[in-house]
């Protein structure tokens, strides 16, 4: 288990992210307390959504709230 | 006779139960907090919460039980036995899971009791939990039901998280064995998998979910080995008989995995004590929540010793693989205090190269085990202390040690690193050698300690 370290910008709080979700960069990190949705960064986008969860087939993403 | 159910547990009088008779907020910590302050005190016992608010502020339709799995007191009635040790306790499961049992279909469920369909459905009516700081979200730990979507169609159990996301809708972390790979062929089919979330059930039910069993072994049996009855099975109210559910569970939610859809879940609490990060994972559209009346709902208190427990039945799997390679192998043990990465095998050794072959086929079980340390049959493998006394006096590195590269672990070992979670680990035969003599154990002899007891002496305090 590889993780990443996300801090959110609006509330400052703290968490860890797996570093293949934080790697496809694309995706919307959400903020354990606050619930705010941001993008991590400095993330290399070096995978995409569907290698990061080993899919076959095109992946979106459920949007939360 | 009937499958026994979760109200013959709770109402066994070896079963160390404790109720909480006021009301509490699963949500905010409540009941957690109470959990983590019974556990500094000793083996946790299972704690029942008749009271319990749920996620829409109503109380009194659910209730919620923790440490199903806590205490050895509280496993080994549910599985018949009267071991007074985890090895023991082990040794009785590797028995009883042999005896598996075709379910038994049924028409009438008591899960069926009480049900919320299609627009009725709303998850909010559920005591959902906030177990550990830092998780993202209010969650379950059910046990997944799924049908294999072509071949064998045989059911799976298996352990999930289960965060809530809005009234209709679950995100459900899968690790990639048998629930993963079902979801995995429906969604290159183009189509989603019928998903029953079982929120509570006999410990021994429950138990089955993290067995290890052949890729072609429906799980429903296994269930009814360790129940010692077959288990109930009914038609589930949203999909027939295309999924099969417990009838005698206390609730389900009734769900479809998503094809080509995945969420933003976690944090959570995890059984390595850690928390596992934040990730994708796939998402549950939910058909229907079913329940009985005053549903019990089984939950773990993750992070904690009910979670590490709840997992005997992957250790009685190592026994059972070490045993068959290693008759002499008398006992097998999680390093305590160390988590489940760290196996310790007792060996009454009668030929060198037994430690090491031992160590392989438990290894062999499951990935979760990088490192097994083999002792002798007079080591307490319970006893840390013991097991560590042994490694340091009886085992040279030069020939014990053997480390072991490129292993296969799993996703939640924060040691692990890589694209496929590849880790490291080693076998430590800390056995005497056959080949020269040992010293003995200095103790005072048995015979002296009879002919001196304590009681007849006058000891006081000198300060």
């Amino acid at each position: 288990m590889l993780i990443a370290k996300a801090v959110c910008p609006k509330c400052k709080a703290g968490f860890i992210v797996d570093q293949k979700l934080w790697n496809v960069g694309t995706v919307p990190l959400r903020c354990i307390e606050c619930g705010h949705a941001f993008l991590p960064p400095g993330s290399p986008k070096s995978l995409s959504v569907e290698e990061a969860v080993n899919a076959a087939v095109p992946i979106r993403i459920w949007k939360t709230g | 006779m009937m499958a026994p159910s979760l109200a013959d547990w709770l109402s066994d009088p070896r079963v160390p139960l404790r109720r909480v008779e006021d009301l509490v907020d699963p949500a905010a910590f409540e009941a957690t907090a109470i959990l983590e302050q019974l556990e500094a005190l000793g083996a946790p016992p299972p704690v029942l919460f008749p009271q319990v608010r749920s996620l829409d502020g109503s109380s009194g339709e659910f209730k919620l039980l923790f440490n199903a799995y806590g205490a050895l007191g509280s496993i080994a009635p549910a599985l018949g036995s009267a071991a007074q040790s985890w090895p023991a306790l082990l040794q009785d499961y590797v028995k009883r899971v042999r005896d598996v049992r075709e379910p038994a279909r049924v028409d009438r469920a008591a899960v069926h009791e009480n049900a919320a369909r299609g627009s009725e459905v709303d998850l909010r009516i559920l005591p959902w939990t906030r177990h550990v700081a830092g998780e993202g979200g209010d969650y379950f730990t059910p046990i997944a039901v799924a049908r294999a979507p072509s071949g064998t169609r045989r059911h799976n159990l298996s352990w999930n998280r289960a965060m809530f996301l809005d009234e209709r809708h679950v995100g459900v972390h899968i690790s990639p064995r048998d629930l993963w790979s079902f979801h995995r062929a429906a969604e290159e089919a183009g189509g989603p998998l019928p998903v029953a979330l079982v929120l509570g059930h006999h410990p021994a039910f429950n138990l089955a979910a993290a067995a290890i069993a052949g890729s072609a072994q429906d799980e429903y049996f296994i269930a009814g080995a360790l129940l010692g009855h077959a288990v109930r099975v009914a038609p589930s109210l949203s999909y027939g008989d295309e999924l099969m559910v417990p009838a005698d569970a206390e609730a389900i939610i009734e769900g479809r995995l998503l094809p080509g859809t995945r969420v933003v879940e976690g944090p959570f609490g995890e059984y390595m004590r850690y928390l596992g990060p934040q990730k994708l994972s796939h998402v549950l559209e939910v058909d229907a929540i079913t329940w009985r009346k005053g549903a019990v709902i089984v939950e773990i208190f993750t992070c904690h010793l009910d979670h590490l427990n709840a997992h005997i039945s992957i250790e009685a799997s190592f026994l059972e693989k070490a045993q068959a390679s290693v008759p002499q192998v008398s006992g097998v043990s999680w390093f305590r205090g160390g988590g489940p990465t760290t196996l310790v095998i007792a060996l009454r050794k009668t030929n060198e190269g037994q430690a090491m072959r031992a160590a392989m086929a438990a290894m062999s079980a499951s990935n979760l085990v990088k490192q097994v340390i083999v002792v002798d049959d007079d080591i307490d493998i319970e006893n840390s202390q013991q097991v560590l006394w042994a490694v340091s006096t009886r085992m040279r590195a030069e020939s014990g040690l053997v480390p072991l590269k490129n292993l296969p672990g799993i996703s939640l070992d924060p040691s692990g690193s890589g694209p496929f979670d590849a880790t490291s680990g080693f076998i430590m035969d800390a056995t005497w050698p056959l080949n020269r003599p040992h010293p003995p154990v200095g103790k005072v002899a048995r015979d002296h300690l009879e002919r001196f007891p304590l009681s007849r002496y006058r000891i006081t305090n000198a300060r």
